[in-house]
């Protein structure tokens, strides 16, 4: 491919990427592929540097944009064993799923370290012909006649490097286009900020605790009390030789209940149905990021003359589903970029093909179903803590054997309900879910 | 440590400020309080989360320069 040179003698490319995590390096990967000249931007010292996430892939969504990834990609464990635990301050109501049947190709979900996979991941895209700069941070979007044509970037490569277009993979903070006045800045409503802990261990102390054997894995996700009963959500994954424990809350809640991040996590992790599985390890990192929450509602403009936004940047996170819709949104930037490249049009009304792609596929229309969640939960923060207080008093006297009869225990226990919820507002409540839950 | 952050205005934390946000979202401390006066730990080992620039309008937040900050071995 002929390189293309401006008459100012810097080098040209037809896409620049910025942010190597998993949508720039989804776009930047298939753009090398299609032999486009493609420079992918991370502030980082390597690809992973700054990434974090729960802790897995799924592995039927992604083998579509990576055939049988798995053969190649650095993962820790098949996780087969699924629960939700519905926690309150001294029991919890256990839900689990365990499938062998996922501890075989191409599994479900498998967890992995995203400084350990993001750096696979790059230099896969590298190997395929991106050009890969670490350690040069975009420090703005250069905008000219109405469009964005580069960026301004410093440390390994100083100065503009200009461009076709600029696909922003930024994360969740996406200062470049609040900079250039292209988006406004996510409300502390909708954006949620979550720490996470990694904990090391010998590998059959894993297995022992969490009844596992070989390379299989177990997700516990934690609801109610792990979050000390405000709408967010805390989760343990298990790795090869590491246990993840992650909470996170809105960012306007902790402002609201004055309550800091890092004592929620010391909380959680001293419940006493958390601490066993911890006990003994020693905490080799300490992470924090946020998490674009507020859905559909809350996503930014997309699309504009010169670029799109993809991935956290662009609010694409549907529930706890994150990873999935930024490589999708990198996938769809690219193939955007292909036909902008062909029509040699980087106008918005080409680069509009990214929108369509994304409404015609699983992220719009799940994010679009899902619009009223965000707001639900907003609106009526003690939700969630509420009904999982309530399964939990009702499991406590289901489970008590008391010197009563059948009949009066019953009776009782309908008693311990409709004192906590009065019908009336368990069918609101039934009524609001059911609207919004699709 | 070199953080992307800084405060634009220290006055309207002493004078105006009584929300004292930063504080409760920063996930290492890098704001505290001491005898009532906001003190920001500029050195400090900021995750680089961004949760404060969401808080307070008074919060200047970058990223730290190319290749510094923290740097995730599992992430």
């Amino acid at each position: 491919m002929a390189k293309n040179f401006r008459n100012t003698g810097e080098k040209y490319y037809q896409v620049i990427v910025i942010g190597a995590g998993m949508a720039g390096i989804t776009a930047a990967y298939f753009l090398a592929k299609a032999g486009i000249e493609v420079l992918l931007l991370e502030r980082g010292p390597y690809p992973g540097s700054k990434s974090i996430s729960g802790g897995a892939v799924y592995s039927l969504p992604t083998r579509e944009l990576l055939p049988d990834f798995w053969e190649e990609a650095p993962f820790e464990r098949v996780l087969v064993d699924q629960q939700y635990w519905l926690m309150a301050e001294r029991s919890a109501v256990k839900l689990g799923f365990t499938s062998l049947e996922m501890d075989n190709e191409p599994y479900n979900r498998l967890s992995i370290m995203r400084a350990v996979f993001d750096r696979w991941y790059a230099e896969k895209a590298v190997s395929a012909g991106a050009e890969l700069l670490n350690s040069c941070k975009a420090e703005d979007l250069i905008c000219e006649n109405g469009r964005v044509s580069g960026v301004r970037a410093s440390g390994s490569r100083q100065g503009d490097i200009r461009a076709g277009m600029v696909i922003l993979a930024q994360g969740a903070n996406p200062i470049l286009a609040e900079r250039a006045g292209l988006i406004k800045k996510t409300g502390a409503s909708d954006m949620s900020l979550y720490v996470k802990e990694i904990i090391a261990f010998p590998e059959e102390v894993i297995n022992e605790r969490f009844n596992l054997t070989g390379n299989r894995g177990a997700v516990i996700g934690l609801l109610g009390e792990a979050t000390a009963g405000l709408p967010g959500t805390g989760s343990i994954y298990t790795f090869k030789e590491h246990v993840g424990i992650n909470v996170g809350v809105g960012v306007k809640t902790l402002t609201c209940k004055k309550l800091k991040i890092s004592e929620l996590i010391a909380t959680l992790k001293g419940h006493p149905m958390v601490e066993p599985l911890l006990r003994g390890g020693t905490t080799v990192e300490y992470l924090a990021h946020m998490i674009p929450e507020g859905g559909f509602n809350a996503m930014p403009p997309l699309v504009f003359d010169g670029m799109v936004i993809t991935g956290d940047s662009g609010g694409l996170v549907n529930g706890t589903h994150g990873i999935n819709l930024a490589m999708y949104s990198g996938k769809f930037a690219a193939d955007t970029a292909l036909e902008a490249i062909n029509r040699r049009d980087y106008s918005r009304r080409v680069l509009r093909g990214y929108r369509k792609k994304l409404e015609k596929s699983f992220i719009l229309k799940d994010m679009r179903a899902n619009r009223e969640v965000p707001g639900l939960f907003q609106k009526n923060p003690t939700l969630f803590a509420d009904y999982i207080g309530l399964v939990n008093s009702v499991s406590t006297h289901l489970s008590m054997v008391y010197p009563v009869s059948s009949r009066v225990k019953r009776k009782f226990i309908r008693h311990v309900v409709l004192n906590k919820q009065p019908l009336g507002k368990l069918l609101t409540d039934a009524l609001k879910a059911v609207r919004v839950f699709r | 440590m070199v953080t992307g952050i800084r405060i634009n205005d220290k006055s309207r934390c002493t004078e105006i400020c009584t929300g004292t946000n930063c504080i409760y979202v920063c996930p290492v401390g890098l704001f505290t309080l001491s005898d009532g006066e906001l003190v920001f730990h500029e050195e400090g080992p900021c995750l680089e989360c961004g949760a404060c620039r969401l808080v307070c309008d008074n919060i200047i937040f970058d990223y730290p320069p190319a290749g510094e900050g923290v740097l995730h071995r599992y992430g």
